[in-house]
């Protein structure tokens, strides 16, 4: 397994290679779906290493793995992404594109070995500028009594895991247990989640529509 | 408010700050001394029930562990204060409070408690472009003894490198 190891990231490189191709609107939807698939056994395959390494206790190469993995998942969610704008599904396109963006961003934190993605990762936020019209985002302020670090259980800051950090091949979290109140919901260009985004704006007529397609929506009906 | 480092319309300003002594124990909290991070409506809250950490900052209390910081805590032993989570893209950092004497006897506590969260921040926005990284960190200090001056900061992430080199030149 160890020689697999060694080997894996080459692999990685070559099989990222095969499906990164695909990834611009003009591609053909056939071979974006090949790379869907082709990516998510890449990231399995990461995967199995992985917790080949975690039983070997072996951290740095248990975190590159998680880093790899993340990334391939990432790029599947940008072919996704693409997939979901043919069909014209452009609610999920975009949480496809925030998903991407999340990924790629937590590979580059997992480990160094993600380093030369960097320039990838930036070029995800810019899509969303390119590919989508601006978005309005709901904001909560809330109050947490009480949060656990996802890896030890302990209260979150009390223990020495940092949210966002990988430990041993998986990522820390911070779980919220017991949200006391919501001080606030505010309307803001830059959330922490871009998923949280307005389903529907009203113009002067009244007429409801969905701020990513400006196709009009139903009440009850979710956008795109 | 005192302007002390330019990033354009951003950076380190400076202002008058409560007497946080004098407020902790008002509020029936443990008086800080040295390094300690202040709850995030210390100075508005009229009883202690009300008082909530910055969310930054149970991570910037484990970063301290990290760097083997000792923090002065404001609650008790077992007391568990909630925090407030604002949704914000931008990294919104704690209060943290830094006394005189801290500063005279241990200088270099106060440029690695400042420096591991600036290169916190720096990791945190790793792959986003950099037009959209932006960072706030409020820093209260006592200096002279009994004289609390707050820094604030806003700004892009690498402008909290800075940070020690601003409390030391509050001080001069």
């Amino acid at each position: 397994m160890k020689a697999d190891l060694e080997h894996f990231p080459g692999e990685f490189e070559a099989g990222l290679k095969d499906c990164q191709r695909f990834a611009f609107m003009a591609c053909g939807k056939e071979f974006q779906v090949g790379a869907v698939a082709g990516l998510a056994q890449l990231a399995q395959r990461a995967d199995t290493l992985k917790r080949s390494a975690q039983d070997r206790e072996d951290e740095d190469n248990a975190n590159a793995l998680l880093a790899l993995q993340t990334m391939a998942l990432a790029l599947r969610s940008e072919l996704e992404m693409f997939i979901a704008l043919k069909e014209e599904r452009a609610g999920e396109a975009w949480d496809h594109l925030v998903s991407a963006q999340n990924r790629a961003r937590a590979a580059l934190r997992a480990h160094s070995i993600a380093d030369p993605f960097e320039p990838y990762s930036e070029r995800l936020h810019a899509m969303e500028e390119i590919l989508f019209p601006p978005q309005l985002f709901l904001s909560p302020g809330i109050v947490v009594g009480h949060s656990e670090c996802s890896l030890c259980r302990e209260e979150y800051g009390e223990c020495g895991h940092i949210a966002g950090r990988a430990y041993m091949g998986e990522f820390c979290t911070r779980v919220i247990h017991e949200a006391e109140r919501v001080d606030e919901i505010s309307v803001v260009e830059q959330p922490a989640d871009k998923r949280r985004r307005v389903f529907a704006v009203a113009n002067s007529d009244g007429v409801k529509r969905d701020p990513l397609t400006w196709r009009e929506v139903e009440t009850g009906n979710h956008g795109s | 408010m005192e302007q002390v480092r330019d990033f354009g319309s951003e950076g380190w300003q400076v202002e008058e700050y409560v007497d946080v002594p004098e407020r902790a124990q008002e509020l029936g909290c443990r008086v800080p001394s040295g390094l300690a991070l202040l709850p995030t409506n210390f100075e508005t809250v009229a009883t202690k029930r009300e008082l909530a950490h910055d969310l930054q900052g149970l991570t910037v209390r484990a970063l301290w562990r990290e760097a083997g910081l000792e923090e002065s805590r404001l609650e008790e032993p077992e007391e568990q204060w909630p925090t407030a989570q604002k949704d914000a893209f931008e990294w919104l950092g704690p209060t943290i409070f830094v006394s005189a004497s801290l500063l005279s006897e241990d200088p270099n506590a106060v440029s690695v408690a400042l420096g591991v969260v600036a290169n916190y921040v720096t990791d945190f926005f790793k792959g986003v472009p950099r037009g959209q990284r932006r960072a706030s960190l409020d820093v209260v200090v006592e200096d002279p003894p009994g004289s609390y001056r707050r820094v604030r900061y806003r700004g892009p992430p690498e402008g909290l490198q800075e940070a020690a080199q601003v409390v030391r030149e509050l001080r001069q």
